[in-house]
């Protein structure tokens, strides 16, 4: 069994939600625009994934098997929802910008995913870990996205303008087709690092 | 047999607890989120019609109209809450008409427009087309409003909504 520093670890780098293991696409491309979209979206879906992760383990024994996929909707629709809820409350900007893509947490595949591959395997602890590895790891992930579409296609970053005036943005980036372009060079960016740095 | 009531009872108690959790969430949120949409709105009230005292709400066809008084209680114009189809789904927005039937502002209070094309609709280019418009006037599109090249269904959706909320508003209130 691995110990919690590689549970925790594994999330960032290895089983890495975005650059390794493609799940969770959708927010990805749709919510990166800016450096505090995907780091707001990547901390909501954190949450959920946190809520989520300790229930599943903390009823890992009395959910029966034919009824688990059900019971985790729920769960997670409900932390889902919770977080739409506050973010409306408090965070009224970010809720805006983030908009459908809040609801949607409820059918990432990275929380079932988590729940159904981890947590439901694991104690509450170690489920607690996977989820703050997974989730971080996420957010990590569509930050650096953000950032990098929100410099070259605004020249800014987290609203900063750090491009100065003679800076012509390249819209492109900021629009759905800079999503995919990002994305792509990205990973393949992760891909041949992984490689060089001989990491598997 | 037991079985079954089993995964029927569990589904059940977790549905009832997520469903308690809910509604105590709810209650702390939503007076939030209301309060501050009709600070937001109050405050839009106050720059289209600096005079207003008091107001009065009507409500037809799902749109809600703002009647503003001054302090001694003169008519002096309107406020809608209204909404128009756009390209990204509704756009919510408030148009404020004064007692001579003119347009004198319009807010976007929120919409899913294409950033860079269809967000048009939030910014003077298109805005300072619709202001000034009477009540009087035909308001449709290509005949004394123009859409906007790039962002027909958003500025399109926008003129159609405006002058439905106008015809309410003239045969109504003025």
């Amino acid at each position: 069994m691995s110990t919690l520093a590689q549970e925790f670890s594994k999330g960032i780098l290895k089983e890495n939600p975005t650059f390794r293991l493609i799940l969770g696409m959708c927010p990805t491309l749709a919510v990166t625009a800016s450096a505090i979209n995907g780091f707001g979206m990547g901390i909501s879906a954190l949450v959920v994934l946190l809520c989520s992760n300790i229930l599943v383990a903390a009823l890992r024994n009395v959910i029966p098997d034919k009824v688990r996929i059900p019971a985790y909707i729920l769960i997670i629709a409900t932390f889902t929802t919770i977080v739409d809820m506050v973010l409306n409350a408090f965070a009224p900007d970010l809720h805006k910008a983030l908009g459908i893509f809040i609801p949607l947490i409820v059918v990432n595949c990275i929380i079932l995913g988590r729940a159904e591959a981890f947590a439901r395997k694991n104690n509450v602890v170690r489920s607690i870990i996977d989820a703050l590895g997974m989730g971080l790891g996420f957010t990590l992930s569509l930050t650096i996205l953000g950032i990098i579409r929100e410099l070259f296609g605004n020249g800014s970053i987290f609203g900063a303008n750090v491009m100065g005036t003679a800076f012509e943005p390249m819209g492109v980036l900021a629009t759905a087709p800079g999503a995919f372009i990002t994305l792509g060079v990205m990973l393949g960016f992760v891909n041949f690092m992984f490689k060089r740095l001989r990491i598997e | 047999m037991r079985d079954a009531m089993r995964m029927a009872l569990t589904l059940l108690i977790i549905g009832a607890i997520c469903g308690g959790l809910l509604s105590v969430v709810n209650g702390v949120t939503a007076p939030v989120i209301q309060a501050r949409e009709m600070a937001i709105f109050l405050e839009a009230m106050q720059t289209f019609f600096p005079d207003a005292a008091d107001s009065e709400t009507k409500e037809i066809d799902g749109e809600e109209f703002y009647l503003c008084k001054d302090a001694s209680g003169k008519f002096i114009g309107v406020v809608a809450r209204a909404k128009a189809a756009g390209y990204g789904g509704e756009i919510f927005y408030d148009l404020a008409v004064s007692d001579t039937g003119d347009i004198i502002g319009i807010r976007i209070s929120s919409h899913g427009e294409t950033p860079g094309i269809g967000d048009v609709i939030t910014k003077p280019e298109f805005q300072d087309r619709i202001i000034g418009l009477n009540v009087a006037d035909p308001i449709s599109a290509g005949v004394d409003v123009d859409t906007i090249t790039g962002a027909t269904i958003s500025s399109g959706g926008m003129i159609e909504s405006i002058r439905r909320v106008m015809n309410t508003i003239g045969e109504n209130f003025l």
